[in-house]
């Protein structure tokens, strides 16, 4: 039925006196979706991890994977995302990673063409594994599919329990949740379990693994959950 | 402002519309939003008359249509309403629920002169 005039017409253009109607049916996000299927092909193919790590600005989205490459034998490539500079990029650098800095400009999100772009600029091997550090942002990155292979977002313990359910759309949308900064947990009023329900109601899947990126604590169970993931790599 | 992504790639999706059926100016553009995006409308509205410049849309009428969250429950079968990703089930309050609609952002429609 047509939904400005109500009439029956069903083809796809028809005329009401000075106006035609035309049918389009697409997704916004359609290209954005064709891209990220790329990736994920590509992923597939060549049986890499890809990882994709969101959160609030400064949760230690950094910090983590500096410290996961210090425990990897695999072969890995990062991508950055920020607005601005390139300061993750060289704090990867250092670690004699591949690493390509996307920087967002005005935009606040990385989206999967950038991706694919970023990937051709990368020594990938296969059987390596792909870590892209999304744009610090708990809204707009949870729209853009990248093709990755897992979701993380990273909370720490500073920005309080309720975030799960103030950016449901965000922890719907990950495979795990990362409550970092456990270090500082006896100095805050942070109450684990209503964090762990408030994720698990807008995500029932959710898996959760609780550590301390700084200094240590809860990093075996991330190393853990990496090895699961990756060996054997499944089709997604 | 994800909402200037979507205009972006809504104006792309318009111009090809607009090729693949001879149109010269877009008048109104129908477009569903769901009630779960973290879509602000009147974001999207701003968006949209910014991203439409000097476009085939350019004096384009956006007409938001919004779609209703609807999940429904895994445990009983149960289909309700739903505002947030995390309303549990109404009949047996069980938490494993499935979104089967409200996260469309899809141009449905298009009119032309
Ligand atoms: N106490 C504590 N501090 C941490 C931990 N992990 C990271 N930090 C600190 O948090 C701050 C931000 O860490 P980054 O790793 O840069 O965070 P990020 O998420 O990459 O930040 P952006 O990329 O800017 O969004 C730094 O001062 C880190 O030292 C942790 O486990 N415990
Ligand atoms: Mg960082
Ligand atoms: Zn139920």
């Amino acid at each position: 039925m047509c939904t400005t005039c109500g009439c029956s017409d069903h083809t796809t253009t028809h005329n009401h006196d000075d106006h035609h109607l035309i049918q389009v049916e697409k997704d916004l996000l359609e290209k954005n979706n064709n891209y990220a299927q790329m990736n994920r092909e590509y992923f597939f193919e060549h049986n890499i991890l890809s990882i994709n790590f969101l959160s609030s600005p400064g949760s230690g989205k950094t910090t983590l994977l500096e410290k996961t490459i210090d425990q990897l034998s695999q072969p890995l490539c990062v991508i950055e995302g920020d607005q601005q500079t390139s300061r993750d990029a060289d704090r990867i650098g250092q670690l004699g990673v591949p690493v390509k800095q996307i920087n967002t400009g005005k935009g606040c999100h990385l989206d999967a063409h950038m991706i694919g772009h970023a990937m051709e600029a990368l020594p990938l091997s296969d059987n390596g594994l792909l870590f892209i550090e999304n744009v610090g942002n708990l809204v707009c990155p949870a729209l853009f599919d990248l093709g990755e292979n897992y979701r993380v977002v990273v909370l720490s313990t500073t920005e309080g329990e309720d975030k799960p359910i103030k950016y449901p759309n965000m922890f719907h949308s990950a495979d795990l949740m990362i409550l970092n900064k456990s270090d500082l947990l006896p100095h805050l009023e942070f109450n684990l379990d209503a964090c762990f329900d408030n994720a698990k109601s807008v995500n029932p899947n959710i898996e959760i693994i609780t550590c301390s990126a700084l200094r240590g604590h809860g990093m075996q169970d991330w190393f853990n959950w990496l090895e699961k993931k990756h060996f054997p790599q499944k089709k997604w | 402002m994800h909402e200037i992504s979507l205009c972006q790639n809504m104006r792309h999706i318009l111009d090809e519309a607009a090729q693949e059926n001879d149109l010269t100016v877009i008048s109104k553009v129908h477009l569903l939003v769901g009630d779960l995006t973290c879509v602000e409308t009147s974001a999207l509205e701003f968006a949209f008359s910014v991203c439409m410049k000097e476009s085939i849309a350019q004096e384009a009428e956006l007409h938001i249509i919004p779609v209703e969250g609807k999940a429904l429950c895994n445990q009983c079968g149960n289909s309700f309403a739903s505002k947030h990703f995390f309303t549990p089930c109404p009949r047996c309050e069980s938490n494993e629920i499935q979104i089967i609609s409200g996260e469309e952002l899809t141009i449905q429609s298009v009119e032309a002169h």
